[in-house]
């Protein structure tokens, strides 16, 4: 029995500095901001904060042009990006599962866009886009395909569609690396008994390997989702704070840190804080399901 | 008979190009950043551009490093010492996280993976429950508290954010790594006398490297990435990474994109090298996170 005692008290002990850490770093700060929320607080003129109940709120769902703009990117961009990485992931995946020289070098390779830092892709992929010296008009252009360079991303079309896809391409090697394992993880057995029951490539992957993948679906598009609807790095590093392409995510950072508007701010990052939270329940209702 | 050849030639062709694509896809926009560091401006800066520099030149990285052409105009500090400096602040945040989180969620994974004690599912949900929380919430308040106990713009400062947004993830892949290990083996150590936690540093940690190497270098490819929390919590040369330092570098007007090339690439080798020599872990580690293997 004391030995048992002993056991827990070792237990709490070890984890008491991750625990201080998470609750001064993360849980205080998070309570702390509520209040703030239900107020008009500016960092530039501090003397001047009010109390204003839930009117940040108020205004935020019923009255704020630049929050329902940047929620409809928000919404564009997570489906653009979701969409091209899980099924780009999804080939890959399938390409890198088949038997060729090199496997391993390319598997690497596959991996690069996802292990760089998010802002210098985002700088590398501006420089592809650029308007007047870019790869992207250079390739078009000698191929025949534009008669003139495009300025990509001064176009409010398609710059948010190139965030998103900038976004997925930087995303598509984590997909792929889960998809594979659970691709790897399926019995050879299975495989091989559909091919004697006669089954073609399409049909195995159709009625074999599919069905036997969407746990793994489940997973991937749950964590791109979360993923896409948290991206700052790639979105800021190509157009920076533009209206275009202002996701929920950079407007939050904009009234916050850049007009200092701490008391909306806030308001706004709680708003945010419970989309999350719904995607964190999501997330935990699928990985324990099974 | 005559035909399955046929079929299986065609089929390894369709592998070849999807390989190529594969490859491609993946390397061609890496490829041309390399390129443009090392290409001319005059061949850079046509229309359209040389694929393959005439006169490749390394000119870009000596006034990058050494000399130091000017950028935008950085006032007082000059662009050299800034980017020196930046490569610099990312190695110490990178490697001293890294090193804190290899002790650090060893002992938390090991503490959720083999004790036994009252609230231990709740403690756990209390770690993992960080991870898809955006940060915005938090940030305003921990800018606070940094600004009162003179954490802004320094480098331990953001060491200790690093570490505490790191614990989730590395708890919860080192505690996957230690229930995959069998329990044997610390059983037959703790009969020979040692403690649960001296059996963590004789028996188990051994066993378990490959599991904290993929720790380890996915913090510290997250760590050399980070931008977003640097961003906001320093101001000057003194505490800001080479991922700010290059997003300043980006002027409003103009930007002189072959130093940002070169700079970017030179952003880029660690993480590649990392990516080449731990492929497999990283792969593992990514792996297990996700999908609680």
């Amino acid at each position: 029995m004391r030995l048992k005692h002993r056991e827990w008290i070792t237990a709490y002990l070890l984890l008491l500095p991750a625990l201080v850490l998470l609750i001064l770093f993360v849980y205080y700060p998070a309570l702390n901001t509520l209040p703030l929320c239900f107020y008009d607080y500016n960092l530039k003129i501090p003397w001047k904060k009010e109390f204003v109940g839930i009117d940040n709120f108020v205004k935020i769902l019923t009255n704020d042009q630049d929050f329902a703009r940047s929620l409809k990117n928000t919404f564009i961009f997570m489906s653009v990006t979701t969409s091209i990485s899980i099924l780009a992931g999804l080939l890959f995946a399938l390409i890198l599962n088949e038997k060729f020289p090199a496997r391993g070098i390319v598997r690497s390779i596959v991996l690069l866009p996802w292990v760089i830092p998010p802002v210098v892709n985002g700088y590398m992929w501006q420089w592809i886009l650029n308007g007047q010296w870019g790869a992207l008009n250079g390739l078009l252009y000698q191929l025949g395909l534009i008669e003139d360079y495009i300025v990509w991303l001064a176009n409010p079309t398609y710059s948010i569609l190139w965030c998103a896809f900038v976004q997925a391409w930087r995303d598509t090697p984590f997909i792929t690396v889960i998809l594979l394992a659970a691709l790897q993880s399926i019995p050879t057995e299975l495989i091989d008994a559909s091919k004697v029951d006669g089954a073609d490539a399409i049909k195995r992957f159709r009625y074999v390997t599919l069905p036997l993948l969407r746990p793994a679906f489940a997973v991937v598009f749950v964590l791109e989702l979360i993923s896409s609807f948290m991206a700052f790095d790639i979105i800021y590093a190509l157009t920076g704070v533009d209206p275009a392409t202002r996701t929920l995510m950079l407007y939050n950072f904009q009234v916050t840190f850049q007009f200092l508007e701490f008391g909306y701010g806030a308001a706004l990052s709680y708003v945010l804080f419970a989309i999350g939270l719904i995607f964190a329940y999501v997330y935990i209702k699928v990985i324990y399901r099974g | 008979m005559a035909r399955k050849p046929l079929a299986r030639r065609f089929r390894s062709l369709v592998l070849a190009f999807s390989v190529l694509f594969l490859v491609f896809w993946s390397l061609a926009p890496i490829a041309w950043i390399v390129i443009s560091s090392i290409s001319p401006p005059v061949e850079l800066f046509s229309k359209p551009p040389h694929w393959i520099p005439h006169e490749p030149t390394l000119k870009n990285y000596v006034d990058l490093l050494i000399v130091g052409r000017g950028f935008r105009g950085a006032t007082v500090v000059p662009a050299v010492s800034m980017f020196r400096r930046g490569l610099i602040n990312s190695l110490i945040l990178a490697l001293v996280t890294t090193a804190i989180m290899a002790l650090f969620s060893s002992i938390t994974g090991y503490v959720f993976a083999r004790y036994d004690f009252p609230l231990k599912n709740i403690l756990f949900y209390f770690f993992i429950g960080v991870i898809p929380i955006p940060g915005w919430a938090v940030l305003i308040t921990i800018y606070q508290i940094f600004a009162q106990a003179g954490l802004l713009n320094t480098l331990h400062g953001l060491i200790i954010l690093f570490v505490t947004y790191r614990l989730p993830i590395d708890t919860w892949l080192m505690k996957s790594y230690f229930e995959s290990i069998p329990k044997d083996l610390e059983e037959a150590a703790m009969i020979d006398g040692c403690s649960k936690l001296e059996a963590l540093f004789r028996v188990i940690l051994p066993v378990a490297l490959p599991g904290i190497v993929a720790v380890l270098i996915i913090s510290f490819i997250s760590t050399w990435d980070a931008f977003l929390a640097p961003l906001i919590f320093t101001f000057t040369e003194e505490a800001k990474p080479i991922t700010v330092v290059i997003s300043e570098f980006i002027g409003q007007y103009y930007v002189e994109w072959d130093l940002m090339s070169a700079a970017a690439v030179i952003a880029i080798i660690p993480p590649t090298i990392f990516s080449f020599i731990f492929q497999k872990y990283l792969i593992q580690g990514l792996t297990r996170g996700a999908l609680k293997y």
